[in-house]
């Protein structure tokens, strides 16, 4: 089973000063180990925005990226994405940015994927078919 | 695609037992070769996966967690 993983999850990761970084690493690591862990082509453009934001360069910043696409697959949206994205939408009628958590998780679903790793959980709440795995 | 191998050398004692092992799976050494070279190449690279990460090298970003108003509102 494979499980995706937020963008939450991969700047904790890299981020020693998150309360949620010692979480991260170890559950990240684990995943990888056991060959379940997916990102989104959505995610590494998120985790873009956000470690640019935060001070760290545009040439620091590819490299982390590099390397988690080395590590885990890199999932794109497939034909079926906007039909579940459309699908979905009428379920949970969400507005503005909150599209973006519907659209990544169209994403995974339409990938075959029905698990999310997050720790954002709420912004997740409602999606159908899709779980949620927020570590306590 | 399979591509014919013309020659490797291999231990005689490892060779016995894959054919014993052969037999009694019921396998050729085609699918016995494939399967052991398949599951040492992932073992190789998950291995390798895993030493990336943990060496890669932690940022200070400070503790603020990380909302989605963050990453989609234009501040800039």
């Amino acid at each position: 089973m494979k499980i995706g993983v937020d963008t939450n999850v991969l700047f904790y990761f890299l981020n020693k000063d998150s309360p949620f970084h010692e979480d991260a690493r170890k559950n990240l690591i684990l995943l990888i180990e056991k060959q379940t862990a997916v990102i989104t082509q959505q995610n590494i453009i998120e985790l873009t925005v956000v470690l640019t934001r935060r001070g760290v360069s545009i040439e620091i910043t590819k490299k982390y990226l590099q390397n988690f696409i080395e590590v885990m697959p890199v999932l794109k949206p497939t034909s079926d994405t906007i039909k579940i994205f459309l699908e979905q939408l009428n379920k949970k009628p969400v507005k503005g940015i909150k599209l973006f958590d519907l659209y990544l998780a169209s994403t995974l679903l339409s990938n075959g994927v029905n698990m999310l790793y997050t720790y954002n959980k709420k912004d997740f709440i409602g999606i159908e078919n899709l779980r949620i795995w927020e570590p306590a | 695609m399979r591509t014919v191998v013309k020659s490797v050398r291999v231990k005689e004692e490892i060779w016995e037992a894959l054919h014993r092992l052969g037999k009694e799976e019921n396998k050729s050494l085609t699918q016995l070769l494939n399967e052991a070279l398949e599951r040492y190449l992932s073992e190789k690279i998950r291995k390798k996966a895993i030493e990336k990460m943990q060496k890669l090298p932690k940022l200070s970003l400070g503790s603020k967690p990380l909302t989605r108003e963050e990453i989609y509102e234009d501040r800039c």
